[in-house]
């Protein structure tokens, strides 16, 4: 137990305040006939009560950092969720092939580093690849893009 | 006898030449994605879940989908054995001796017991479903709301309580996946709950999209902190077949493994990982000189690689028989037939007897297609470890992209997947276990329901749940479950004192 368990108690801690208020908005029912907030507002008592108990057993060990997490070990990761971004507000616009094209290059490139010559090679061969799985053998209908 | 008459139509049903072909393919990617490190049965299932849409019937989806995931069991032993590396979290004790025995030359005697014991334990677990599953159903048609309710609950704690780490973070898991469960329209009210007028919301979270975030691009995440490299012991596996001593050592091992495997595979949460464990720890147990364990005992292979096959085919007979699924590969195998239409359960026998005859039958040739494929292909295998996962990583996200992309032709999913993605890459930093969240976000509109209904039949007492003798033993279990767990982290309280 760290301090940053003691962080994550309180954070479902105060999402079991709002999953029960919620709850109660939704209106609880009867238990003759429960109503849709009914299973909010338990689930919403078991957040807190098991945060509660979360909680208790990190206080002992605020003063505890934990293991540290630095900004290296998280860069590509980060550089991966944001290939995914570019990939769903590109998706549309500019449709499969070149999105698709894009984001391995970018991955290929900026996430992984690789060489040049792997880059294109890879880039070209599983963009032509994908497209073919997807439309011939898949029948998935891709966004062909407002520019065609 | 029955049941053998019925295993025959299965096996009529199970090898037509598509389901055959299909079945082929899931062995072939369940292999690979055992052998490839970096890409778990769940993600990849997960990966192929849009597929079913395209899919025919829902009887050869669920025959590829079954090999993948006992498929997986068999190739991740390549990679525990070759590399020190587990292809699969349920080969992580297969490293300590099969990369030992590897070290001294004896790849191939482990690769061919680790196959072989995988067979064994494999069929005997099919065997074993052929013969429970059908009366445990007719059993299970007795069951009304109240033990409904109770069964589920049962199924979410065991899943809980033997998932990997603290129970307190499971249990949170599980409230966060029933409470991801209850977004979109209640289906009683029609109301809509934690919606906010967002019109992906209103029909509620989609599993695939989900399961493809927390443990396709969870997985994609966690991998890229640090980059896959490892070495090769050898690519020349040599003989294969184990010598006479190696198999006097452990034929008993895959004995006790497969049985081992068995029970704990019925077990919600006993999935293939617990079993293997268990299996190592009994063979060292039990072994005249312990000390072998760890520099290359066969024991330590066979035990723990027919233990996880086991455990993969007897987690087959909660699934059909209850509609429980106890790990989230069989979670994305109940979302494969509920995407065809198949709700998994005591009906399934009696509404869809292809289904469920037809899988079971397929179980047994996939088994046999797997000793194939592992034996004399090793040698293939071995080779597949040489692509590079900073090209495999990209594509793999590229299609779990246009798989989500695909369910409603709306990119949205993308966005929802990369934000589970990120929620699952945070909680598992955090040492959270997401297979109990995606177990009670796909069983958490079950346990409503039932609970709900429940509570209108006895005209809103809570007593319903006592006075049905199922359901009062059922929660007399959660409860002893409970009591027990309270018990041991007091003790374990005590001693660290």
């Amino acid at each position: 137990m760290t301090r940053r368990d003691g962080i994550t108690a309180i954070f479902f801690f105060l999402l079991g305040m709002y999953v029960a208020w919620e709850g109660f908005a939704l209106s609880l029912g009867t238990p003759h006939k429960p109503g849709p907030g009914f299973q909010p507002v338990v689930l919403g008592a078991a957040f807190m009560g098991l945060a509660l108990v979360y909680l208790g057993m990190a206080i002992p060990a605020w003063r505890t950092a934990g293991a540290p997490w630095p900004f290296r070990l998280w860069r590509r990761p980060l550089l991966g969720a944001v290939a995914i971004l570019g990939y769903w507000l590109c998706l549309t616009i500019l449709g499969f092939v070149p999105t698709t094209l894009l984001f391995l290059l970018y991955w290929l490139g900026v996430v992984e580093r690789e060489s040049w010559r792997r880059i294109a090679l890879v880039s070209v061969g599983a963009t032509a690849g994908l497209y073919l799985a997807f439309t011939w053998i898949l029948k998935i209908r891709l966004p062909a893009g407002i520019l065609f | 006898m029955e049941a053998f008459q019925f295993l025959l139509q299965g096996f009529a049903l199970a090898a037509t030449p598509v389901n055959l072909l299909f079945a082929l393919i899931g062995a072939v990617l369940g292999t690979m994605v055992g052998v490839l490190p970096g890409l778990g049965p769940a993600a990849t299932i997960s990966l192929l879940l849009p597929l079913t849409y395209t899919i025919g019937t829902p009887l050869t989806a669920v025959i590829m989908l079954a090999g993948i995931y006992y498929g997986a069991m068999y190739g991740g032993s390549t990679t525990s054995i070759l590399l020190n590396i587990p292809g699969e979290a349920a080969s992580v004790v297969t490293c300590i001796d099969g990369y030992q025995m590897a070290k001294q030359g004896r790849a191939g005697a482990a690769l061919a017991i680790a196959a072989i014991g995988s067979f064994v334990a494999g069929t005997g677990g099919v065997v074993g479903l052929t013969f429970l599953a059908y009366p445990l159903a007719n059993f299970a048609l007795k069951f009304g709301p109240p033990e409904y309710f109770a069964l589920t609950l049962l199924g979410l704690l065991l899943a809980t309580f033997l998932s990997s780490g603290s129970i307190v973070k499971g249990l949170l898991m599980v409230a966060t996946g029933l409470w991801l469960g209850c977004v979109g329209i209640d289906p009683v009210s029609g109301k809509f709950r934690f919606a906010y007028g967002i019109m992906q919301l209103q029909d509620g979270l989609d599993f695939v999209t989900m399961a493809m975030g927390l443990f396709g691009v969870t997985e994609i995440f966690l991998n890229l902190e640090t980059k896959l490299t490892a070495e090769l012991v050898t690519t020349r596996v040599g003989r294969i077949w184990p010598t006479a001593t190696d198999w006097a050592a452990s034929k008993w091992a895959v004995l006790r493994g497969s049985t081992i495997g068995f029970f704990v595979g019925l077990l919600p949460g006993g999935g293939a990982l617990v079993a293997s464990l268990l299996s190592y720890t009994v063979e060292k147990r039990i072994a005249r000189n312990p000390e072998r364990f760890g520099q290359g005992a066969v024991e330590g292979v066979a035990g723990p690689e027919s233990a996880n096959n086991g455990a993969a085919s007897a987690s087959f007979i909660p699934l059909l028989t209850l509609g429980i699924p106890g790990n989230p590969s069989i979670a994305m195998i109940f979302a494969a037939l509920l995407i065809q239409g198949v709700q998994p359960g005591p009906f399934l026998v009696a509404e869809h007897p292809d289904v469920f005859w037809g899988v079971i039958a397929s179980m047994y040739i996939g088994n046999v297609m797997l000793l194939v494929l592992n034996l004399p292909l090793v040698g293939l295998w071995v080779q597949l470890l040489k692509v590079p996962y900073s090209i495999l990583a990209p594509i793999v996200v590229l299609i779990c992209a246009i798989g989500v992309y695909s369910i409603k032709n709306d990119p949205a999913e993308i966005l929802i997947m990369l934000g589970f993605g990120l929620i699952g890459y945070i909680l598992r930093k955090l040492q959270f276990d997401t297979g109990p969240m995606l177990l009670a976000f796909i069983l958490g509109p079950m346990i409503e329901r039932s609970l709900r209904q429940s509570l209108i039949l006895s005209g809103g007492s809570f007593a319903i749940f006592a006075q049905r003798p199922i359901s009062a033993m059922l929660l007399g279990v959660v409860a002893g479950l409970i009591v027990l767990q309270i018990v041991l982290a007091t003790r374990r309280r005590e001693k660290k004192a």
